[in-house]
């Protein structure tokens, strides 16, 4: 009698696990159904689950056909609700992680997604020749450098998980990486970094000392990494950051700017 | 005396009716605690969506804060331009309140009478005279009391499309669970050997 109550006790158990999780199968049957049947308002609400998967998918190791066609139906959704950056940068590492005839497939999409973001022919066919690499931790870079070239703000959130995790996965990132981070967290428009990155060194120096970086942007950062450092309290930092910034050569308006911040730093307020 | 008694009665009664929370329809059971199985993929978003539930508190409080509604419903824009409408109607209604107090006139005057003021009156078809500033009050008036309508009614409905929606997507991800697996839902037993 114990035993059969135990085995009972068991199944219940089990059963409240079954829909925990749904296989990466289901997931893909659903994404097709409301693809195919374009309606955006389901779409709308599986974007988060599909991102999330898809995440997962370009983060883990292995390959498989579920894979490639997850990646192409969430660039599909994506793509559907106007989002066409983040329609690109899946197909992109579609492309780079699991690559099939589908990827090969997909060029009207690939094509379309990266003119409605402005870009030029000559660009785009480059993003499309971008080729897997032989190792995992080179495809990271390749996708990184190739959707941060699109400079576009609604992927930056995308690319801050992928450095992250890249950094977690592999124990350190390249500096231009590191100072593409930094640039994003200190909430540096992406149309005025479309104007200088190719130009950042791939070195320990800061952004704003480095001096291929134009003036104007080399001042903009600092001010800029001043308010971000203010803002959270590290005053030290933000004062430190202040003699280089004074350093680069200041105009009237922006030295009484700055004697304001040092005022602030002093006092902590 | 007997005013004395109805004053105690009155006094207890309230007593009682304070205890309890105005609510309609009152809930049954305890649910603080109840836990729910939910899938992994499931976003707080849609947890929250999905335990929200307009009741008549909901739109007792869409009085006092405009938008309430679309607020809980996560429809923040809309929560944020029914605010404003609200606000620039209370500002209306003040406006006409304080310039009839200044001029020391009535609100709603509509009169086939000569005005005073001829400036501050619209002719209707030559026989009634409105006054500008009524216009403004019943224009503040209508803003206000169809906000808050439309606050309760179409947050309402916001709300519970975005949970039938939810609900659609995770009852159609069970029913293709169900359809991938043969149509067989049973618990299976595995081993997994780690090193």
């Amino acid at each position: 009698m114990k035993r059969i109550v135990g085995i009972l006790v068991f199944l219940a158990v089990s059963s409240f696990g079954l829909f925990a999780q749904f296989s990466d199968t289901t997931e893909l049957a659903f994404i097709q159904r409301i693809n195919s049947r374009g309606e955006v308002s389901l779409i709308e609400v599986n974007l988060p689950n599909a991102d999330e998967l898809s995440d997962a998918m370009i983060m883990s190791e292995g390959n498989g056909k579920i894979k490639t066609l997850y990646l192409y139906e969430t660039a599909i959704s994506h793509y559907m609700l106007g989002e066409y950056a983040k329609a690109l940068y899946y197909l992109l590492a579609d492309r780079l992680f699991f690559p099939s005839s589908v990827t090969e497939g997909c060029k009207g999409l690939f094509f379309n997604s990266a003119f409605a973001l402005n870009l030029d022919s000559a660009s785009v066919e480059r993003l499309w020749q971008v080729r897997p690499a032989s190792t995992l931790k080179e495809n990271y870079d390749k996708l990184f450098y190739a959707a941060e070239g699109v400079y576009s703000k609604e992927l930056v959130p995308v690319l801050k998980r992928l450095v992250l995790f890249r950094a977690s996965k592999y124990g350190s990132v390249p500096y231009k990486m590191q100072h593409w981070l930094f640039l994003a967290d200190i909430h540096l428009k992406q149309r005025q970094l479309r104007k200088f990155y190719d130009k950042v060194y791939d070195t320990a120096v800061p952004v704003y000392l480095q001096n291929d970086v134009p003036v104007k942007f080399r001042k903009k950062i600092a001010r800029k990494a001043i308010k971000f450092y203010m803002k959270r309290g590290a005053y030290r930092e933000a004062c430190s950051i202040s003699k280089h910034y004074k350093k680069i050569g200041l105009n009237p308006v922006q030295a009484f700017g700055l004697m304001m911040k040092k005022i602030r730093c002093k006092f902590k307020f | 005396m007997k005013r004395v008694f109805v004053l105690i009665f009155g006094f207890f009664i309230l007593l009682t009716a304070k205890a309890q929370d105005f609510d309609v329809y009152p809930r049954t059971k305890d649910d603080m605690m109840n836990f729910d199985h939910m899938p992994s993929s499931m976003q707080l978003n849609e947890y929250r969506m999905l335990q929200r539930n307009i009741r008549i508190q909901d739109g007792l409080n869409a009085i006092l804060v405009p938008g309430y509604v679309h607020f809980k419903a996560g429809e923040k824009k809309a929560g944020y331009w029914l605010l404003g409408l609200r606000l620039a109607g209370y500002a209306g209604l003040s406006a006409v309140y304080v310039s009839s107090k200044a001029k020391g006139e009535p609100l709603f005057q509509i009169n086939p009478l000569d005005k005073p003021d001829e400036s501050d009156v619209i002719n209707v078809t030559g026989q009634w005279k409105v006054d500008k500033s009524d216009i403004i009050s019943t224009l503040s008036i209508t803003v206000i009391i169809a906000t808050y309508f439309y606050d309760w009614i179409h947050g309402k409905a916001k709300l519970e499309s975005k949970q039938e929606l939810i609900r659609y997507k995770y009852n159609m991800k069970m029913g293709l669970e169900k359809e991938i697996k043969n149509g067989r839902i049973v618990p299976a037993v595995g081993v997994s050997v780690k090193f």
